[in-house]
């Protein structure tokens, strides 16, 4: 069964679209949370005003973390030159299969990198003398929050670079089983990482808020958030598994 | 009374002279090649009538395949003969792109070399503004490690602070205007390979700390913890989720200048996303690296 080359350049520009479509949905709610925080911080503490509005850029910068990974999936996906006529059905479906996994699973980390610089902006406003380290745990929760993001990214470098194309003698059977499995993985890691995201950001968002109301405690704040961020991560990593799973075992 | 500048202008009005600077004494060294602005960097080469952007970015992030599909080596690495020798040395890997790393890292680390030989000649009471800036560094990160591993534990901080000043400069390297100069933290294996060293460093703490059960029975306890192997998992999903953030910002911002820098045909404006990506994004991922780094290190230990 042969694919011409257009249908393959149909689902990488398709999944591309739906990358960093999907993508920057979140990516700008989140930033609009750190605004926001950053705004009420400084109308509650205004002699804190930059040290708040230094946070809230640097909240702002790491919170698009997974929104620019999208756009690097959806750029490769365009110039990448992956449409030659040997990936046949296989090549359509990880690409298009990519771009799905990067979008729908840098949702739930940028809402949540956005909630937790947030809270770190209005934490700021409360306890301006230590702002240094609020912002250092800022960008540690939102680092956990984009893990997720990661490893969206991880599947779909994958999906990318590492699947193989189609084979010449080949049943229908099988490539239907094939590219149905390439989809199936964007599909879990995708819809696996909303969850850990948002859940983390809201771990790191409640972090940092306690630690403007209780500095004495960073240790043990600090020490609660991580365990219980990777915790909750369990599932993501759940849902990597599968999607390695599907990409090459089966 | 004139109003003193912030560090941040006084920041971005060097970084505006330096490139600008660098584009005019660049130009004295070869007259045949045309002034452009090229991948967001003032580089002078010859610049093509028509630039494939499909074409430009396989050369820009996968030396090897360009070399493959086209049988031509970029200019600065010299001829073909230059790519069979390293081709000979490495096996049938990438050549190229390997050669291209490591000149990168060598550069990076004789820069560092060089700036702490500088400093060092020169300690003042009074310190020079470099000196400022270094001491701070170094005294910020400082308090973070005794913030999270306690007094008893800050001689960890030659290694968080090489640590940061080692990913610092080479996010920043990239923006120097010379023909193939990259981030060497652009190539995975130098992020993943930090990020294994760190994580290394983690369990080799542990395991001193807490000694060898102490440690080993939060992985291997099928009774207190039935699921043990995915806590296995997570341990190696950290090495991917340290390494990979570093990776994939530092190409995004890359692969974004470049095509924005294609598409609006080689103006000024690049310089300002070198400004954001370069810098800005920078030294905010060189620092969560570190305090990734360093908190693991801290959750690890505490009981």
């Amino acid at each position: 069964m042969e694919l011409s080359v257009e249908y393959i350049r149909i689902a990488a520009y398709l999944g591309a679209g739906i990358s960093v479509g999907l993508g920057a949905i979140t990516t700008g709610v989140g930033s609009g949370l750190i605004a926001g925080g950053g705004s009420l911080g400084v109308m509650k503490q205004p002699q804190a005003n930059d040290q708040i509005f230094r946070t809230m850029l640097i909240g702002q910068a790491a919170s698009q973390t997974a929104g620019i990974f999208a756009l690097v999936i959806s750029m490769l996906l365009i110039y990448g030159g992956f449409d030659t006529p040997e990936g046949g059905w296989f090549k359509a479906a990880t690409l298009l299969s990519a771009g799905i996994a990067m979008g729908i699973g840098s949702l739930g980390p940028s809402l949540g990198a956005g909630y937790s610089g947030g809270e770190a902006c209005k934490s700021v406003a409360r306890m301006p003398k230590h702002g240094n380290f609020i912002m250092g745990n800022m960008l540690i929760g939102q680092a956990l929050a984009q893990t997720s993001a990661i490893f969206a990214l991880l599947i779909s470098l994958l999906l990318l670079y590492s699947t193989p194309n189609q084979p010449v003698d080949i049943s229908i059977g099988r490539i239907l089983i094939k590219t149905l499995a390439f989809i199936g993985a964007g599909l879990a890691i995708g819809f696996g990482t909303i969850g850990p995201g948002a859940g983390i950001g809201y771990v790191a968002g409640k972090a940092n808020d306690m630690m403007g109301r209780f500095p004495k405690e960073k240790s043990r704040i600090m020490r609660t958030m991580f365990l219980g961020a990777a915790i909750s991560q369990s599932t993501a990593i759940y849902s990597l598994v599968i999607a390695f799973l599907l990409i090459f075992a089966v | 009374m004139a109003k003193k500048k912030s560090p941040i202008l006084k920041i971005f009005i060097l970084f505006i002279i330096i490139e600008t600077a660098l584009v005019f004494v660049s130009g004295g060294f070869n007259k045949q090649l045309q002034i452009g602005l090229d991948d967001g960097k003032f580089v002078f080469r010859n610049i093509q009538s028509h630039y494939d952007l499909q074409e430009r970015i396989t050369e820009e992030f996968q030396i090897d395949e360009h070399y493959r599909q086209t049988g031509e080596t970029p200019e600065i690495y010299g001829s073909n003969k230059t790519y069979e020798f390293f081709k000979n040395i490495f096996g049938k890997a990438t050549a190229i792109g390997t050669f291209q790393l490591l000149r990168m890292l060598l550069i990076v680390d004789i820069m560092l070399l060089f700036i702490a030989l500088l400093i060092k000649k020169r300690l003042l009471k009074r310190p020079s503004q470099p000196q400022i800036l270094f001491e701070m560094i170094y005294t910020t990160l400082e308090q973070f490690v005794i913030e999270t591993l306690g007094k008893e534990r800050a001689h960890f901080t030659p290694y968080i602070v090489t640590l940061f000043l080692f990913i610092w400069v080479c996010n920043m390297v990239g923006m120097i205007p010379i023909p193939g100069f990259m981030e060497p933290t652009r190539n995975l294996n130098v992020p993943l390979g930090l990020g294994l060293f760190a994580v290394a460093i983690v369990h080799i703490t542990a395991l001193k700390v807490k000694g060898v059960w102490g440690h080993l029975k939060n992985y291997v306890n099928p009774v207190k913890n039935p699921l043990f192997l995915l806590d296995i998992i997570g341990e190696l999903s950290k090495v991917v989720s340290i390494s990979f953030r570093l990776f994939g910002n530092v190409l995004g911002g890359a692969i974004i200048i470049l095509v924005v820098s294609s598409l609006v045909s080689y103006v000024v404006f690049p310089v300002g996303l070198n400004l954001f990506f370069g810098m800005f994004v920078g030294t905010i991922q060189a620092f969560v690296f570190t305090m990734l780094a360093l908190t693991y290190i801290g959750v690890e230990i505490s009981e």
